[in-house]
């Protein structure tokens, strides 16, 4: 990951004037974030997800002028058009709105073991830090694109559980890395 | 309203993550400028998020920037008044002195500061994408299940591996990757490979 060179607002404003180093910064330092994510909801196609990945960038090159910093951070405005570019992928090519949980949750441990490219010291532990199922929840409903009603159904819980521990994974989540 | 239970509900997770509806999103930012444990507590789960996302991060082929730019390239030079063109399909008896309209334009150059492997895309329809592309050293290996890719050499030497087997080409040569097989290019000269690449929907 290359050195932060830009602050946030100064990468925004360059990127609303279409400067082509930022945007190759940007890329630089979100795309692997982001692939991972795309990763989790295609279910491991790399050929589609790559694909995916390119179509979020261009959407983040064209769309860039509607982000607006006081609704929330890039990073999450990011995240939202590649899950939802991720999602209707999925969609429209296989046709299953949810494939099997149980499957995705494999499939996302085994990305986890042979492809993350984080090897900084320390990464590892801390997600390993968190309680299987926080990360379960973590990965299904923040970057799953599964609704809490859908991850109540397939995990036969309640979903008051679901919610609650969906916050307790995130306040989880946030103890162990800050 | 009770601050602490409405920030320990999740909806404002749901809210970072663009999972609830416009109505239940601008009520949110309302009663976010009102409350400043609100909008702090946004903001935290917004890191939080971002963090472990990079902390899962998996990087992309490199090929992904590669296209990602070129394709950039490619739309605004159409939105620049530039005229689509079409370039004829490539096969075994293809020369270059068919492409020599592409081949020989002023802007189809690598630039001083570009990436290994450079792009720059010469026609583009849903079936069939043409690119000239300039390699330093190397690509990365590629996969395809869905498009069969093409090439022609251009200017300088380079080895196509396919799996086991080294494809030695000069310029003139063409070469149509199989699908299903993992392959990369090793360029073998001093200047970098220029090669027309085709890809068409299988």
């Amino acid at each position: 990951m290359p050195n932060k060179k830009y602050s946030e607002e100064e990468l925004v404003n360059l990127l609303k004037q279409n400067d082509k180093a930022a945007f190759s910064y940007l890329y630089d330092h979100y795309s692997g974030a982001l692939f991972g994510i795309i990763l989790k909801i295609v279910n491991q196609d790399e050929e589609t997800s790559e694909d995916v990945l390119q179509e979020v960038f261009i959407k983040i090159w064209k769309k860039i002028t509607t982000y607006d910093p006081l609704k929330g951070t890039l990073f999450t405005w990011m995240l939202n058009i590649a899950r939802n570019t991720a999602i209707d992928k999925v969609r429209t090519f296989k046709n299953i709105s949810i494939q099997s949980i149980d499957n995705n949750v494999h499939s996302v441990d085994k990305i986890h073991q042979h492809k993350s490219v984080e090897d900084k010291i320390g990464i590892k532990e801390i997600v390993n830090k968190l309680k299987p199922e926080y990360k379960t929840i973590i990965d299904l409903a923040y970057f799953g694109g599964y609704t809490q009603e859908e991850i109540a159904e397939e995990l036969k819980l309640p979903l008051g559980t679901v919610k609650t521990r969906a916050r307790a994974a995130l306040i989880e989540l946030r103890k162990v890395i800050t | 309203m009770d601050i602490k239970e409405y920030i320990s509900s999740g909806i404002l997770e749901q809210y970072v993550l663009g999972t609830i509806s416009k109505e239940e999103s601008l009520q949110v930012e309302k009663i976010a400028t009102m409350h400043t444990e609100v909008q702090k507590e946004i903001e935290e789960i917004s890191k939080a998020i971002e963090q472990y996302a990079m902390e899962n991060a998996v990087e992309p082929s490199r090929n992904v920037k590669t296209f990602l730019i070129a394709t950039i390239d490619y739309m605004e030079r159409m939105e620049n008044g530039e005229a689509p063109s079409f370039p004829p399909a490539l096969s075994a008896t293809s020369t270059l002195a068919d492409f020599a309209s592409w081949l020989n334009r002023e802007d189809m150059i690598l630039p001083a500061d570009a990436e290994d492997p450079y792009a720059k895309i010469i026609g583009y329809t849903p079936s069939q994408k043409t690119a000239i592309i300039w390699i330093k050293d190397s690509t990365p290996p590629e996969l395809h299940h869905e498009e069969y890719e093409k090439f022609l050499i251009a200017e300088g030497t380079c080895n196509i591996i396919v799996e086991e087997k080294v494809y030695q080409l000069v310029p003139g040569d063409y070469f149509a990757v199989p699908l299903h097989k993992t392959h990369i290019i090793k360029v073998t000269s001093a200047i970098p490979c220029k090669v027309i690449l085709q890809r068409i929907a299988a």
